[in-house]
């Protein structure tokens, strides 16, 4: 069979020159030509001087298909694929081929081999590409944000901002969540709350919860209930349910009375100017690992505590995680203030006697020496918990919590407030204990993340998503259960499994999993990844 | 003989950890050894135990190049490819071929040093294990 190669275009980039040392390139077109596909070796050294020759050059050849070779190419990509489809060309059909690989080759003639090898894998790879098609969808442009604290309501602000109309669901009968009953945080949470209610596009139903949802992103329905049974269809949901604090004194001791508090209510004694005892001892990292809150609270009230009001201030702490912002700053200055820090590996003994705490701990450093503080007030850092209905919710929802019960993120790093299905959201401390100045900046980002994709009502969708052929579904249900995106779902007329192209995020671990290999992913078919496996060169030789 | 030996390595990279890190290895020229093919994959978890069987027919080696656990872009398909893994080494004993010829790792998206490391570890235990006695004649 003849096949169609010289609508393949391969272009040869020497960048900076490197090449040339190490191989012979125009060993390589000539190899390359034999087999026929056409090319084209750059005189450019950069890519982007290269761009306009390149248009030009796709353009008066009629080129279908394009190979590029060189350096750094891969991390050029969006480039070439603006230029073809400026030219007219679908970007799906370019590949890359990285030649610095060819560069470690001590031998020339090995190198050249290699580069060859390369670049013709490449371009068989490329060959294979079939078209991929588009499929145009409509988009609902309402969201639905879950939970009236903080990152629900600036969430919902700043949707509004960008056009968007949002419903947002409160479990309790109030809105402002858990910072409403923080002193200094009050004035901020009623501003963002008034505003809130004077704006039309937002329409709140408080004592009321997310019962089902269906679909997919673009196209969910959501059953709420709540005083009345309700039914909306959104684009987007976001979770913001927030967490909750516990105070761990209970664990300690039943008597403790008013001599041990948490964190918080120390911030509002603070923050209302009332009086601070003259010895306070703070003690942290009594049941939570996740410290970086709990330290950056405990400096800065050590501080103010050791300032405003002159007191003795004793820190005892198995670790403190300084890792936000300023921390090493703030314990330097905490220590120069006179705040002393002491470490504990084994837990302190408490004591509560009239008015008075007895806390007693090994002395690090003289083992058999014991350290007492008396204090008139302990101060302990509150338990940070998922928020009550997590679990419920993430079942609803669908949706993964992780080993503590909070709601998993997607990927840690890169797609924080992303849920492993698409068009669902976690903002706020759902997700990770956090301070309110992250949980705001976070509830903006995301809602221009959703504005990102829900501000057109119908988008055109390239079709790079798996594809099942129903003839040969046997509908074992393997990819409904593995695909970890939610994208696929029963066509009850058609008996077949179908993939929803929005939801699906092109990964192919349905296609490995299907027994009957009904699944091809169009951008990495079997039968391209199999071609790679041969030997080009050896099997012309 | 033996000396003579260059094993043939077919490394499957996921695009989220394998791939860039092989990019910064050659970038940072990081030997690693010659006769390498570099397969891209949108994820570990699309490797199918067809295709480690199939390059075991081509070359001496398979190496896997996926995400650390846990830090999977789409969740547990790095998992999913450890299991498979496991299936077929016990085809491989079946069938008398050494299941060293097919080695998976867990490494980070700018890894390069330790992709280069781990190429060149496979490469002498390959050397030492011989020619893949599967391998097709040429």
């Amino acid at each position: 069979m003849k096949r169609e190669v010289s609508k393949i275009g391969i272009f040869i980039y020497d960048c900076e020159s490197k090449l040339k040392n190490v191989l012979s390139i125009s060993e390589v077109c000539s190899k390359l030509e034999g087999l026929g596909f056409v090319c084209f070796e750059s005189p450019a050294s950069h890519f982007n001087e290269a761009m306009s020759d390149f248009e030009k050059y796709l353009k008066d050849n009629e080129m279908l298909k394009v190979v590029i070779a060189g350096c750094d190419s891969r991390s050029k990509e969006q480039i070439f694929k603006n230029s073809l489809k400026k030219v007219g060309l679908s970007p799906y059909w370019v590949n890359f081929v990285n030649l610095n690989e060819a560069i470690g080759y001590k031998e020339k003639k090995k190198a050249t081999e290699k580069a060859i090898n390369l670049v013709t894998q490449a371009a068989k790879w490329i060959e294979m590409q079939e078209i991929i098609g588009t499929q145009k969808v409509l988009l609902n442009q309402k969201v639905l944000v879950l939970g009236g604290g903080i990152a629900g309501i600036e969430t919902a602000l700043t949707l509004t901002e960008g056009g968007l109309d949002v419903i947002l669901i409160e479990e309790t009968s109030h809105l402002g969540g858990g910072a409403v009953a923080v002193e200094n945080l009050k004035g901020l949470v009623k501003s963002k709350i008034e505003a809130l209610v004077n704006e039309k596009k937002v329409r709140v139903i408080n004592s009321s919860h997310l019962v089902d949802l269906d679909g997919h992103v673009g196209r969910f329905t959501a059953r709420v209930e709540g005083e009345q049974k309700l039914i909306f269809e959104v684009g987007a949901v976001v979770v913001a349910t927030g967490n909750e604090l516990i105070l761990p004194i209970q664990e300690l001791d039943e008597s403790s009375g008013s001599l041990a508090i948490g964190q918080k209510d120390l911030e509002n004694r603070l923050s209302l100017s009332k009086d601070v005892p003259q010895r306070v001892c703070f003690l942290i990292d009594l049941v939570d690992e996740d410290l970086k809150i709990s330290t950056q609270v405990l400096l800065k009230q050590a501080l103010a505590v050791k300032e405003k009001f002159g007191s003795d201030v004793i820190c005892l702490c198995r670790d403190l995680k300084v890792s936000f912002d300023g921390g090493e700053k703030l314990y330097e200055k905490a220590q120069e203030a006179g705040v002393l820090f002491f470490k504990y590996t084994k837990k302190p003994k408490i004591a509560f006697s009239d008015e008075i705490v007895k806390t007693s701990l090994i002395n690090e450093d003289y083992p058999h020496e014991k350290l007492v503080f008396e204090s008139d007030l302990l101060v302990v850092n509150e338990k940070i918990m998922p928020g009550r209905g997590s679990n419920a919710l993430a079942e609803s929802l669908s949706v993964d919590l992780d080993s503590k019960g909070f709601f998993q993120s997607d990927n840690v790093k890169l797609l924080p407030t992303f849920s492993s299905r698409r068009g669902i959201f976690f903002v706020g401390g759902c997700r990770l204990p956090q301070n309110i100045n992250e949980t705001l900046s976070e509830a903006r980002a995301t809602a221009a993340e959703i504005f990102s994709f829900l501000s057109k009502e119908e988008i055109e969708l390239d079709l790079t998503s798996a594809k099942i052929d129903s003839d040969k579904c046997i509908l074992c249900l393997t990819c409904i259960r593995t695909c970890p995106h939610r994208a696929i779902v029963v066509d009850q007329e058609e008996e077949t499994a179908k993939v929803i192209p929005l939801a699906c995020q092109s990964c192919g671990i349905c296609v490995s999993e299907c027994p009957v290999v009904a699944i091809e992913l169009p951008l990495y078919t079997n039968a391209q990844i199999i071609g790679q496996l041969n030997d080009v060169v050896g099997e012309a030789g | 003989m033996k000396r003579d030996f260059e094993p043939k390595i077919t490394a499957f990279c996921c695009e989220h950890s394998g791939l860039p890190s092989a990019d910064m290895a050659v970038e940072s020229e990081f030997v690693y050894p010659e006769g390498v093919n570099i397969i891209k994959i949108p994820c570990s978890g699309k490797v199918e135990a067809i295709h480690i069987m199939r390059a075991l027919e081509e070359g001496d080696g398979v190496a896997i190049f996926a995400c650390h656990k846990e830090a999977c872009q789409f969740l547990r398909g790095n998992l999913r490819t450890e299991a498979k893994v496991t299936y077929i080494s016990k085809i491989l004993r079946e069938i008398g071929i050494e299941k060293e010829r097919v080695q998976m790792y867990f490494l980070a998206p700018s890894n390069g040093v330790k992709f280069a490391r781990t190429l060149r570890v496979f490469y002498k235990n390959l050397k030492d294990l011989g020619p893949n006695a599967g391998r097709k004649e040429l």
